[in-house]
């Protein structure tokens, strides 16, 4: 198809438009990379501009040497992967029925479920219901008590009063589909590209929880990646006085610095890697031949 | 429907029919009350039942007493909080970098999505997603130290500039006109790709019969994203507006926290720094819940009252 | 690792079997004079293990606690398990498994069920803890604060601990005996001891806010180390105007500090010159009651003082709103050297310790104002409390406090926190000199370094004997003169101290939200308006006034009142 002089014209402030961003974005991202394989020393210096100075690997040799680190992985993809499937389950089954609007009390049901986002009854409270169900130091820690998030709920009726048309629900109630079967054949396979966001959110969210672990978890081979990584930094904390010699010092001193950096790369890489599987689903054209026939 | 003389009868049949109606709405859909069922439990459990610890912020909590058993004193900690001279500051601050980031934060992701789902070169839009995404994950510490560092009279990059054009340079986290601002758009910075992830799906799934259609008809790109792909998202945007309405009392306390200084506290301190530091002088639960319970309520009347407008102006709303 | 819940389970059924364990002993024992008689153990001929327990009454427990000779090992005759909570020390591998942990269970007889914490959420952790009403034996380095420990000993969650030091503990019973500050800081206002603790004897920390000037650079200028504020602010000129670092360009930074935390904060190293101040503990004495210093004309002088040298640009304008971890990044630019006179804990905080500049740092002894004040600030409350708390639920407390003593000791302490004789550290040769001139005790052998499992890590284990017997070298400028430079620093800040400061206060339970949130404001308050002061934004002639009325309506008196209440409590009695 051609395009217009009108539409060319856009294109090319588009494209300028979004090559600014990237060079916005990118800019710290890559000071930040370049930190990371910097030497303590530059790093606490701020010397690093644009590339690594003194390239060194110690902010990643400091976290690898650790032996919990590879726990820390293992555990957190465990966490991750368990905690989203029951998220995305979880978060269809409340989703749909509330996306119908001939559900009877919908909005009271919506209700319910909004007014959790908004009133807790706080840690501890929160705390001693885990505790009373026994499931504190347990893996179920991590996966059951988070296991719905309402915004993402939300996010995801609004999806599905959008995009999946009533015809075609009606369709398939006249084809004597019930409604779980409904779900089943046409729901689901439409919902790829909603799935796949709320996967990415809670796969994130997991993968970055910190807090849950810390107050849930007191075995140290239940640790997520998070807890290791920020014991690793509390480890490299710079105490002059107790140290005896320069060449220590040299070594140590920055590191806390140099490792904030390296830790950020370590716990994001797997994540950010995720993106383009996830990216994939994003496609268009699902609909096409839904409507057909 | 049959013929009815009074009123009363009126009323009393459509009240029937009413009655009637719901049921058989509810026994057609019996299986989707079935599905919920799950979710339902799960609120229960883990969101409905802990509820009864809200009572804190009405105690004088100490862990060992345990929540019902610390002393009742009914509203101290509200009137401390509300008496305390910082009251108005901390709420006009709050709600001023909430807002601030509301106008500014809600508008980009889309701008950004739309802009992604214009471009043709795939590698190109593969590229731009990731490096977007990417910055949501950079700790807060980091990105704090970078936003100062970038800021730094001496060695930052914008008071490089401005020397080399021959300004003089300026403490800009010294101000506190600017500091919501740095705020906000940094925060814009960090969170407007992965916020566009939603926004770049919805447009996914606009049906590219509409478009082709448009397209057919001789609608310019612009117009295109104007008729067609803007409707589109605007479920998911409004959806997403209301639900962050509703979370406008929740600014943020680490990345406030590491930002501020004495010069710069009259607009940087917000209701959730000023509980911190209140909290390390002992664990005042009670005087946090007290607050967390404040905010809620703030929350929940923004809330409704945008949901109704929502209701009011379209057909997309929570409820 | 065992969770909570298997480690309560556990321990029951140790206790328990422990119980039957003994109680078949009794039985056995008691047959032979009257079976059905449970209580008159003394009057049986048990042989003696059993007959400490029974005045406990504690049932299933008798007999199980019984405890050796203060001072002797093993400690329990019986084994005894005790769950411990505590917090991870980042340098320890795990601590069940830890070759100290291991050898003392052994040479004890104590087996220990860790709670690790890590230390970022040990408050919450605690709170939730004792919130789920399942506590451990002891909470060792556990953080609790005075306000809490006292709380929760009226409560009767932790138990007093007075007898037990005075009865069973040989090392920390001297320590407390000879150190009245320690001693005075671990009792809480109703005279009982909740938590024991230990005194850091760290010297230079008694005097953290410290000046240090340019040597290097007064040289150059020609002038001597300022010991007025007008010498100072001469120097300061001197800086600003003369290039002393040589390059031709006015960039030197004639005083700098940060902001963030109360070291490097310049109020707080300057204003001395003018009235008292200590910016970690800002209440005085006013005749014999509890005032603050900032609402006082001196005080005023002093920030107009500093709002003289800011609007001078003698006070560098980021000073106000720098963060300490970024001084370095001024201290170690590369094309010179720029920093004049930095309010600093140690040179370290801005140049790096292996380079060379930190050497031209020397320590500004205290500026005499122009009204003849000249002092400096100091806090000697350097102990730390809440270290180790039994509670209610420790069946044996007995042997728990039996089984810290050692680490009281030097050898107890040196072990716990650097390692083991002859391969971490060894005793020092006579000719070996410590911090202070006089003899040093013992010499680090290894850097600590990396992580591992041999001992327990920094934190949590008394502390003395580190500091003051470390042996240290006599070149102050090299890393291992580090503690020495400190020391001769503070010895020079040493004869300003004040005669004497407001000692740590126990806030009682009705008065603590109350103080807690208006010491957040006052702080909050003063902290702002005097950077505003400083910086100019607020002129001070003109607004004084405006703040010292702020303060009252804050509650400024009730806060003050509180503080008093609560001094007279502790302090008054005794």
């Amino acid at each position: 198809m051609k395009l217009s002089r009108g539409d060319r014209v856009f294109m090319a402030f588009n494209y300028a438009f979004l090559i600014l961003v990237l060079l916005i974005v990118a800019y710290p991202l890559i000071y930040i990379l370049s930190s990371s394989f910097s030497s303590p020393r530059a790093v606490v210096a701020g010397r690093v501009w644009l590339w690594p100075v003194e390239f060194s690997l110690r902010g990643y040799e400091a976290v690898f040497k650790n032996a919990q680190v590879g726990t820390g992985y293992w555990n957190s993809i465990i966490y991750t992967v368990v905690g989203t499937a029951i998220n995305v389950v979880m978060t269809i089954l409340a989703a749909w029925p509330l996306s119908r609007k001939d559900l009877y009390g919908r909005n009271w049901l919506m209700g319910f479920f909004t007014f959790t986002m908004l009133f807790s009854g706080g840690l501890i409270a929160t705390y001693l219901v885990v505790q009373g169900l026994g499931m504190v130091d347990k893996r179920a820690a991590m996966v059951i008590p988070n296991a719905l998030s309402i915004w993402n709920m939300i996010v995801c009726r609004t999806y599905f009063q959008t995009t999946i048309p009533d015809e075609l629900v009606e369709a398939a109630e006249l084809d004597g589909c019930s409604d779980i079967r409904t779900i089943w054949h046409v729901v689901l396979p439409l919902s790829t590209p909603i799935i796949a966001v709320i996967s990415l959110f809670y796969a994130v969210g997991h993968w970055n929880s910190y807090f849950q672990a810390l107050i849930y978890l007191t075995s140290a081979d239940l640790y997520p990646l998070q807890i290791v990584l920020r014991n690793i930094l509390v480890l490299h904390q710079f105490d002059a006085t107790m140290i005896m010699d320069v060449e220590e010092i040299m070594m140590r001193e920055g590191m806390k610095d140099l490792l904030q950096y390296s830790l950020i790369v370590v716990a994001s890489a797997p994540v950010l890697a995720l993106y383009p599987f996830a990216q994939k689903y994003f496609v268009r054209g699902i609909m096409i031949g839904s409507l057909k026939g | 429907m049959a013929v009815a003389s009074s009123r009363t009868t009126q009323v009393r049949a459509s009240h029937r029919t009413h009655h009637r109606e719901a049921w058989r709405r509810i026994r057609r859909h019996w299986q989707l009350y079935l599905v919920l069922l799950l979710p339902l439990i799960y609120l229960a459990i883990f969101r409905y039942w802990p509820m009864y610890g809200v009572q804190i912020a009405f105690r004088d909590f100490t862990p060992v007493e345990g929540i019902t058993g610390s002393p009742w004193i009914g509203l101290v900690h509200f009137e401390r909080f509300f008496n305390s001279y910082q009251f108005w500051d901390l709420l006009r601050n709050t709600l001023g970098i909430s807002v601030y980031s509301l106008l500014a934060g809600f508008p980009i992701p889309i701008i950004l999505a739309i802009a992604i789902n214009e471009a043709r070169r795939y590698y190109f839009k593969k590229a731009v997603q990731m490096v977007t995404y990417a910055p949501h994950f950079i700790s807060t510490v980091v990105m704090v130290g970078i936003i100062l560092q970038f800021l730094d009279p001496r060695i930052g990059l914008i008071n490089k500039a401005i020397a080399e054009l021959g300004g003089a340079p300026a403490n800009f986290i010294a101000r506190p006109d600017l500091f919501q601002s740095i705020y906000v758009w940094s925060g814009v910075w960090q969170g407007m790709g992965y916020a566009s992830i939603i926004y770049i799906a919805a447009l996914s799934s606009i049906d590219p019969q509409l478009e082709e259609a448009a397209i057919i008809d001789g609608a310019s790109r612009l117009q295109k994203i104007l008729y067609i792909d803007l409707p589109g998202i605007m479920p998911t945007a409004i959806i997403l507006l209301i639900l962050n309405v509703g979370q406008i009392m929740n600014v943020g306390f680490e990345k406030i926290y590491l930002m501020q200084n004495p010069l710069n506290l009259t607009t940087s301190e917000v209701i959730s720094t000023y509980v911190y530091k209140v909290g390390l002088l002992r664990a005042q639960y009670s005087f946090a819940a007290a607050v967390g319970l404040f905010n809620s309520v703030i929350d929940l009347v923004l809330l409704v009252t945008v949901n109704q407008i929502a209701r009011k102006i379209g057909d997309t709303s929570l409820w | 690792m065992s969770s909570v819940k298997k480690q309560l389970t556990r321990r029951q059924l140790l206790r328990g079997a422990v119980g039957l364990a003994s109680g078949a002993v009794l039985a056995a024992c008691a047959q032979p004079t009257a079976a059905p008689q449970p209580a008159q153990a003394p009057a049986a001929p048990a042989p003696g293990a059993t007959a400490v327990p029974t005045k406990a009454a504690a049932p299933a427990a008798a007999g199980a606690c019984g405890v050796t000779a203060p001072g002797t090992f093993p400690v329990a005759k019986d084994e005894v398990t005790l769950s411990i909570f505590m917090i991870q020390s980042p340098l320890v591998k795990d601590m069940p498994t830890n070759e100290l942990t291991l050898w003392y269970e052994e040479k004890t007889n104590v087996h220990i069920e860790w709670q690790m914490v890590p230390q970022q959420g040990l408050a919450e952790k605690r709170n939730l803890v004792l919130a789920s009403g399942q506590y451990p034996d002891i909470f060792m380095g556990a953080g609790i604060p005075n306000e809490d420990l006292f709380l929760y000993g009226q409560q009767g969650v932790l138990i007093p601990l007075n007898d037990l030091v005075d009865k069973q503990l040989v090392h920390a019973k001297a320590l407390f005996a000879e150190n009245q500050f320690l001693r005075d800081a671990i009792t809480a206002p109703d005279g009982k001891i909740y938590a024991l603790g230990h005194d850091s004897q760290c010297f230079h920390c008694t005097m953290g806010q410290r000046l240090w000037i340019n040597q290097k650079w007064l040289d150059k200028v020609g002038m001597k180390m300022p010991t007025t504020t007008d010498e100072f602010y001469a120097v300061l000129q001197a800086f600003k105007t003369k290039d002393p670092n040589g390059n031709g360009k006015a960039d030197e930074i004639p005083l700098m500090g940060a902001t963030d935390s109360n070291g490097p904060e310049i109020i707080g190293n300057l204003m001395n010159a003018f009235t008292y101040y200590d910016r970690a503990h800002r209440e005085v004495f006013t005749n014999g009651k509890i005032d603050v210093p900032y609402n006082k004309p001196d005080f005023r002088d002093g920030i107009a003082w500093l709002a003289k040298l800011y609007a001078e640009k003698l006070i560098d304008p980021t000073a106000l709103t720098m963060q300490a971890a970024d001084l370095r990044k001024l201290g170690e630019k590369e094309d010179a050297q720029v920093l004049g006179a930095v309010a600093s804990f140690y040179p370290g905080s801005f140049q790096s310790l292996a380079g060379e500049r930190h050497k031209d740092y020397a320590i500004v002894p205290p500026l005499k104002g122009p009204k003849g004040v000249q002092l400096h600030a100091w806090w000697p409350y350097t102990a730390v409390t809440g270290e180790f708390a039994i509670t209610k639920s420790c069946k044996c407390p007995e042997v728990a406090i039996r089984w810290i003593d050692w680490f009281f000791s030097m050898e107890g302490g040196l072990r716990s926190r650097i390692g083991r004789e002859g391969q971490e550290w060894r005793k020092a040769e006579p000719g070996e000199k410590g911090l202070d001139g006089r003899p040093a005790l013992w010499i680090k052998l290894t850097p600590i370094n990396e992580q591992q499992n041999y001992f327990w890590g920094q934190v949590n284990i008394p502390q003395q004997f580190i500091h003051s017997t470390q042996s240290a070298c006599d070149d102050v400028f090299a890393a291992c003169g580090l503690e020495k430079r400190l020391y001769d620093a503070t010895k020079q800040l040493e004869p300003f101290k004040p005669k004497e400061v407001v000692p740590p206060l126990w806030i009682p339970k009705e008065d603590l939200s109350k103080y807690a949130q208006t010491a957040t404001d006052l702080r909050q308050y003063v902290d702002q308006t005097m950077a505003r002061f400083i910086s100019g934004e607020l002129k001070v002639d003109a607004e004084w006034d405006n703040y010292i009325k702020q303060l009252d309506r804050i509650g400024l008196k009730d806060y003050l009142a509180i503080m008093q209440k609560a001094y007279d409590a502790k302090y008054k009695k005794s």
